[in-house]
């Protein structure tokens, strides 16, 4: 088999139908399988309990930018905001024929940074349930 | 729609911010250097790309590095510095939002032609994305 290499430019992310692609820097789904252990007289056992899902963006902060597009950061301070607990839709690429797709909670984004750098934000969102992976 | 271009969307528009500055603005390296004189130049790297997803013609982010070279004339050490130093804030203050600053390097003398000139260097960084 060649070697076959992804990078960040097969990356695309959507969240509540809003493409996060010209802004986010680093974005990474991480989704844990929590087991417990037993030690049994056979020796230890584990049992699979609960998965769940969360989703590190760190971004190109854009407050005060809605023209001619949208921002991002007041989209996301928004949903936070007024509705905390509804999940928004989000649809991750990691690369062609491998797509994730689930729901997540909406957080408040930071803001701040260096005098000298671009402002950037990072924030974890967490996931309603273990993602689904589509894979075509 | 007309493409967007790295020009007409970050050349352009920088170099007009910086038209108000009292000297020769230039978006490029002109052939000779009228002093006091201003010249966007890119930096290197000059094109880096670090947001996530495709690039392609129609889908292209990046941050782009410029080098903005501040030009006097050198006769006298003192007032030759002086001079830079005025010109280099004035540019500095004209830079538009959603530009960082990086820094400013050492002034140095420049021989352009037959005359002298001293120069700093001012590193300044944006980011373009192709509209269409």
């Amino acid at each position: 088999m060649a070697t076959t290499v992804i990078t960040g430019r097969d990356l695309s992310l959507t969240i509540d139908s809003k493409s996060y692609d010209a802004q986010a820097t680093s974005v990474t789904l991480k989704t844990n399988l929590e087991r417990n252990a037993y030690e049994t007289i056979d020796g230890k056992a584990f049992y699979a309990l609960d998965t769940t899902a969360e989703l590190s963006i760190t971004m190109l902060a854009d407050w005060g930018v809605n023209s001619p597009s949208y921002s991002i950061c007041e989209l996301l301070w928004g949903k936070a905001d007024s509705a905390p607990n509804t999940a928004l839709a989000y649809t991750f690429t990691a690369a062609t024929g491998a797509v994730f797709t689930g729901s997540v909670y909406p957080s408040f984004p930071d803001a701040g940074g260096t005098g000298k750098d671009a402002q950037t934000v990072t924030f974890v969102l967490q996931g309603t349930a273990k993602p689904t992976l589509t894979i075509s | 729609m007309t493409a967007s271009t790295i020009l007409s969307a970050v050349r352009t528009p920088l170099a007009t911010a910086l038209a108000g500055v009292s000297a020769n603005v230039f978006s490029y390296v002109p052939e000779s250097v009228p002093v006091p004189a201003v010249v966007v130049v890119p930096d290197s790297p000059y094109l880096e790309f670090d947001t996530i997803g495709v690039i392609s013609s129609t889908a292209f982010n990046c941050k782009v590095n410029f080098t903005i070279s501040c030009c006097v004339a050198y006769s006298s050490n003192p007032a030759s510095l002086d001079n830079i130093e005025q010109l280099i804030i004035s540019v500095i203050a004209a830079i538009p939002a959603g530009y960082e600053i990086n820094e400013v390097q050492r002034p140095t003398v420049t021989q352009v032609g037959a005359s002298n000139l001293l120069v700093a260097d001012i590193s300044v960084s944006t980011h373009y994305t192709q509209t269409n």
